[in-house]
């Protein structure tokens, strides 16, 4: 790595050190401007939108660019115990934090409130309005894995799995696709890789899929990759999505039939099932068993609860018949009980009937307190995450009352709950408010109440990030602890594994109906 | 005679050779290969962000790259263009010539691997649609040109004591910033210590610690590549790769039979400098792409990104047969000029083949959907092809025009940030800008964008993949009244009968244009199949059609089924324009 840096990227790294250099410089001298005009009725426009936002107490400097003409700009953040920063812009009017001023600014600061003046200079320096920064006590899980996939329709150009370290700024590449892709690509692209998951107990166990040439399920179990083919006895398709359960080695996954409908007039792509169905994988024993295996009826986005004993998911009773009939399917969140010692599946209880209401219901996320339940709604389809009107619901599992997370949602674009911190005091939600196509990751607190704080963006040492890159971040986790996986790991393991299914244990024990609950095998 | 043509051969500086090379060079590529550049430029991309700044240049062989993409961008300007390539490809010869010593004789050799480097633009040939890095020329030249120079200031280093080793050494060290040019520079370091006898064990040291270790070093550590990526990475596959080979053979030997030769061709007279001189450019010629089709192809490209309608058809005209592609452009430039209905179906449709059939489509497809109002799916096709074949000028201006045209503003920033990163992209950035801040200014500047946004269809459809324009339209129940002689047309084009009997009242009762005359044989020849004669009352139609078709299938029964053939080849002369005939003869595989 050490030579890599002196080498490999001279142009940029000695521009980048320049820079660096001069910004600790500038940072140093640089002090609040005096005289300033207040302008406080003046919001100050920046990106990402950072203003009054709660932020954890290990996040890194949340780094943002001043959008203005004018690009000569001070910020100063200030403590309520007077200490402060003032950093000065660069030429883009990027603003960027020392490090380690910030973290000491911080992690002085629990659970206090931070103000951030903004000055900015065209003839003589205005101070704009100021905003705050709440900073909780409460941490964040350190890391954030997703794919980095263009807004793409079948196909994709390279595709990695990236690990970003959301209190420093850094990111590691998990797996890429990149050494196994003929160039120029065919139109359906090749090597797929799928969404990456956690076990989040601290064990860093974790799970990817990798399509193509010896591919399969990529399992990490204590310490220890290989490669599953989860494709086996009569199943129709191999895993999809998937959710660890929260300390037994076993991960819960749906399969799905899925298509791509490419509407003309309005969103870009529709994703489709034409089935689906809930699969359980035994790590320790390779074995894959049916948990939901129902004729009339789609199940899919699994998610366990807390506690592990139970699994969500959201269903659907409507069946597809003709492509053009998407519009009709409407899903509703279910929840089935799991006896881990006998590893007995109780009866699906349907816990938000949102199909009632012409709507429909996805990606169910109960807290980790076991309060709350959050999930997605919209007005159709099997995935329908690129749907402006998608928005994050939640549920008081106690009284069972419904309602939107107005602080989360922006009405214009997609947002989406991806899941909870570990400490179940962060939610992540996948947002496409940037510009409608290319998702971002947006982290908002939960508070006591049950109410949540309006969502900020993911940060980077360059602010500009987000903007530059032409790649949405896929599948969003949060992740306790590093992955273990690396893309010599993976490609060592496609070389070297003989890829062998996974025990198939048969029908399921306890097989269901859709709509009636009797016993039917398909 | 003899001896005025050895004095007068023997006095031409060489300076002069360079220049005409020069100038010739420049010439042919600025008048016969404009359409190449253009469209080479328009395929490349570059972009000044810390993100593509890494992909770029994170790989051995990387700052070459993005300092080849750099310059790729003058390409925007194809004079200056074409300025940059000749003064390279000059600036190679003449290096070569340095570091040789070639003899006046044999001095024109010193062109020959420029005129090899230059088939990279004049010979492209289809890879200019599909190239996923579009700056491979000058790549190369400038790889070439780098490896020369460094062997020259290798040359000039024998003055020195240990300038030998220094120059092997710090070559060596420029192999992460060069890649396998750094090494071609080092095999000719090796070779000339051979000669030398200088040095010899440390210069085959050093390029076998180059040719082994420092892929490994560089590639495998610091990039997480391939062992041989940075020795492959800057070579290009396929075709290009035996070109490369053809040329890097040629420069080596050069390098090592230049004196012999010499000797062998001393007795020759003086005058076969200029021969030869004149067959490197023989040479180019038979390396260069000669497919007319595919050069009028380019041009056509071209003349419709201007919404130069009339030249679109006129270079159409100058073929006897053209290819799908060349039909793409014409029925768009047909479409925009009004002349769709009466002009569809006058060429031959026995199209010419072309390297890309059956997948010709992939040509043309994002241009074709956009101006038939498919907004939504060149945006699907543009990101399709952006994830095969890379990111590129043409494909991010097209998805942030069809973001405009969809309202969605937010998302055309996106992509006019990533091309305000290049310094040549202002006058189209202050082109979108337009549509984005004054939607009418622009569509008074632009028509045919005012007609996408009337063509684009209000109905949902949903489609599953690939679909040619005909199925668009046909999956509709209704279109706006711009679209629908276009529906027509396709529904004639592809011979669709009933979808024709169930448009042509629709289209009938709106157009306020007199019915065409293959609209009207259409109906004649639905009516001879049984469909209700209500229908040439709709269609309006006259005697003289109603006598045409008849006549034309009386003519082809005289034929018999079974010389289907003879009637095609004879009947042409006579109805070969006319809608009766396509509709005949139109083999199933166009």
């Amino acid at each position: 790595m050490a030579l890599k840096y002196i080498v490999g990227n001279q142009i940029v790294k000695h521009f980048l050190a320049v820079t660096v250099f001069t910004l600790l410089f500038a940072a140093c001298g640089v002090e609040v401007p005096q005289n300033a005009v207040n302008c406080d009725s003046v919001e100050v426009d920046i990106y990402p939108d950072y203003r009054d936002v709660a932020i954890p107490c290990n996040i890194a400097p949340l780094n943002f660019m001043v959008n203005c003409e004018e690009k000569d700009c001070r910020v100063c953040v200030t403590a309520p115990s007077g200490a402060s920063i003032v950093v000065e812009s660069d030429n883009d009017g990027k603003i960027i934090f020392p490090m380690k001023s910030w973290k000491k600014m911080l992690s002085e600061n629990l659970d206090t409130t931070l103000c951030v003046d903004v000055y900015v200079k065209e003839k003589e320096w205005t101070h704009l309005k100021p905003f705050s920064w709440s900073v909780k006590s409460d941490s964040i899980d350190p890391y954030l894995t997703c794919r980095l996939i263009e807004p793409s329709y079948r196909g994709h150009g390279v595709l990695d799995l990236v690990a970003f370290n959301m209190e420093n700024n850094t990111s590691k590449v998990i797996a890429s696709n990149k050494k196994v892709r003929p160039e120029p690509l065919p139109v359906d692209g090749y090597s797929c890789l799928n969404c990456h998951a956690t076990q989040k107990n601290g064990s860093g166990n974790s799970s990817f899929c990798f399509r193509g040439k010896n591919g399969g399920l990529v399992v990490t179990y204590q310490g220890v990759s290989r490669i599953v083919n989860t494709k086996v006895g009569d199943m129709y398709a191999a895993t999809t999505y998937e959710s660890w359960h929260p300390t037994l080695p076993f991960i819960a996954f749906s399969i799905n039939a899925v298509g791509q409908a490419y509407p003309v007039v309005d969103v870009k792509t529709e994703v489709i099932d034409r089935m689906s169905d809930l699969v359980l994988y035994d790590i320790e024993k390779d074995e894959m068993s049916y948990i939901q295996k129902s004729k009339n009826r789609m199940e899919t986005f699994p998610c366990w609860a807390p506690d592990g004993k139970s699994l969500y998911y959201a269903a659907t009773d409507s069946v597809l018949g003709h492509v053009s009939r998407h519009k009709n399917l409407k899903y509703d969140i279910y929840r089935i009980s799991f006896d881990a010692d006998s590893l007995k599946w109780g009866e699906p209880e349907r816990i938000i009937p949102m199909s009632q209401l012409g709507l429909t219901a996805h990606y169910p996320q109960p807290s980790p307190d076991g309060k709350w339940l959050l999930f997605m709604v919209a007005q159709y389809g099997s995935s329908p995450y690129r749907h402006a009107e998608c928005d994050v619901y939640k549920m008081n599992l106690a009284t069972k009352e419904v309602s939107p997370v107005r602080e989360v949602n922006v009405p214009y674009a997609s947002d989406y709950c991806r899941g909870w911190s570990a400490n179940g005091r962060w939610i992540l939600i996948s947002s496409r408010r940037d510009d409608g196509d290319y998702a971002r990751p947006y982290f908002s607190y939960y508070k006591e109440d049950g109410s949540f704080t309006k969502p900020f963006q993911m940060p980077h040492e360059d602010p500009a990030y987000d903007k530059e890159l032409m790649m949405g971040y896929n599948c969003p986790q949060m992740a306790d602890v590093e992955p273990v996986m690396t893309p010599e790991k993976l490609y060592h393991l496609l070389d070297t594994s003989h890829v062998q299914p996974a025990h198939y244990r048969g029908t399921m024990d306890i097989p269901v109906d859709g709509n009636t609950g009797a016993s039917v095998i398909r | 005679m003899r001896y005025v043509l050895k004095q007068i051969f023997s006095g031409v500086p060489r300076w002069v050779y360079r220049l005409v090379f020069f100038m010739v060079t420049f010439i042919s590529l600025h008048l016969m290969y404009g359409d190449v550049i253009y469209r080479l430029f328009w395929n490349g991309f570059f972009a000044t962000n810390s993100i593509y700044q890494h992909e770029v240049v994170d790989h051995t062989g990387g700052v070459l790259r993005y300092l080849a993409q750099f310059l790729h961008q003058l390409l925007y300007y194809p004079t200056l263009g074409a300025l940059l390539v000749a003064a390279l490809a000059t600036g190679v010869a003449y290096l070569l010539d340095k570091c040789c010593a070639l003899s006046q004789l044999l001095f024109p050799i010193s062109f020959l691997p420029s005129v090899i480097l230059l088939a990279l633009y004049t010979g492209v040939g289809y890879d200019v649609y599909m190239r996923i890095d579009t700056s491979f020329g000058l790549l190369t030249l400038m790889g070439i040109f780098f490896a020369l120079t460094l062997f020259y200031l290798y040359q000039i280093s024998e003055r020195l004591r240990w300038g030998e080793p220094l120059m092997l050494l710090t070559t060596a060290l420029l192999y992460p910033a060069l890649g396998f040019y750094a090494l071609v520079a080092l095999l000719m370091m090796t070779l000339r210590t051979w000669y030398t006898k200088r040095y010899f064990p440390v210069a085959v040291g050093v390029t076998l610690f180059s040719l082994f270790a420092l892929p490994f070093i560089f590639d495998v550590w610091c990039f997480n590549d391939e062992f041989n990526w940075g020795a492959s990475s800057l070579l290009l596959t396929s075709s290009y790769m035996k070109l490369r080979m053809l040329q890097i053979v040629a420069a080596c030997s050069l390098l090592i039979f230049a004196n012999p030769l010499h000797k062998m061709c001393a007795r020759w007279p003086s005058y076969c400098q200029m021969i030869l001189f004149a067959l490197l450019f023989v040479l180019l010629y038979a390396l260069s792409y000669k497919d007319k089709i595919y050069y009028s192809e380019l041009k056509v490209s071209r003349l419709t990104d201007e919404c130069k309608w009339k030249e679109v058809l006129e270079e159409c005209k100058k073929h006897k047969k053209i290819s799908h592609t060349l039909n793409a452009y014409r029925v768009i430039a047909l479409a925009y000029t009004d002349q769709l209905p009466d002009q569809l179906f006058k060429i031959d449709f026995s199209f010419e083949k072309t390297p890309f059939t059956p997948t010709e489509y992939l040509l043309y497809e994002d241009e074709m959907t956009f101006h038939a109002g498919f907004v939504n799916s060149a945006t699907r096709v543009s990101i399709e092809s952006w994830q095969r074949f890379g990111l590129s000028y043409r494909r991010i201006r097209l998805l942030a025009l069809c973001a405009l045209l969809r309202h969605e503003n937010q998302l055309a920033e996106r992509y006019m940030n990533q091309m305000s990163q290049s310094f040549v992209m202002a006058e189209e950035l202050a082109d979108l800008g337009l549509l984005k801040n004054d939607r009418e200014v622009y569509m008074n500047k632009h028509p045919e964008c005012r007609m996408v946004e009337k063509r684009m269809p209000n109905e949902n459809v949903l489609f599953l993949g690939d679909a040619t324009v005909s199925r668009y339209f046909l999956c509709f129940s209704d279109l706006p009244r711009e679209s629908f002689e276009l529906r027509l047309m396709s529904d004639l084009w592809e011979r669709n009968m009933s979808a024709f009997l169930n448009d042509v009242g629709i289209y009938a009762a709106r157009t306020d244009k007199p019915i065409a005359t293959c609209v009207k044989e259409a109906a004649a020849i639905a009516v001879l199949n049984g469909t209700d004669r209500s229908l040439l009352s709709v269609v309006k139609m006259d005697d003289a059609t109603l006598q045409r078709v008849g006549g034309f299938f009386r003519t082809l029964q005289s034929y018999g089924r079974e010389r289907m053939d003879q009637a095609r080849k004879e009947m042409k002369s006579t109805y070969g324009k006319s809608y009766c005939y396509y509709f005949t003869f139109r083999k199933e595989e166009n």
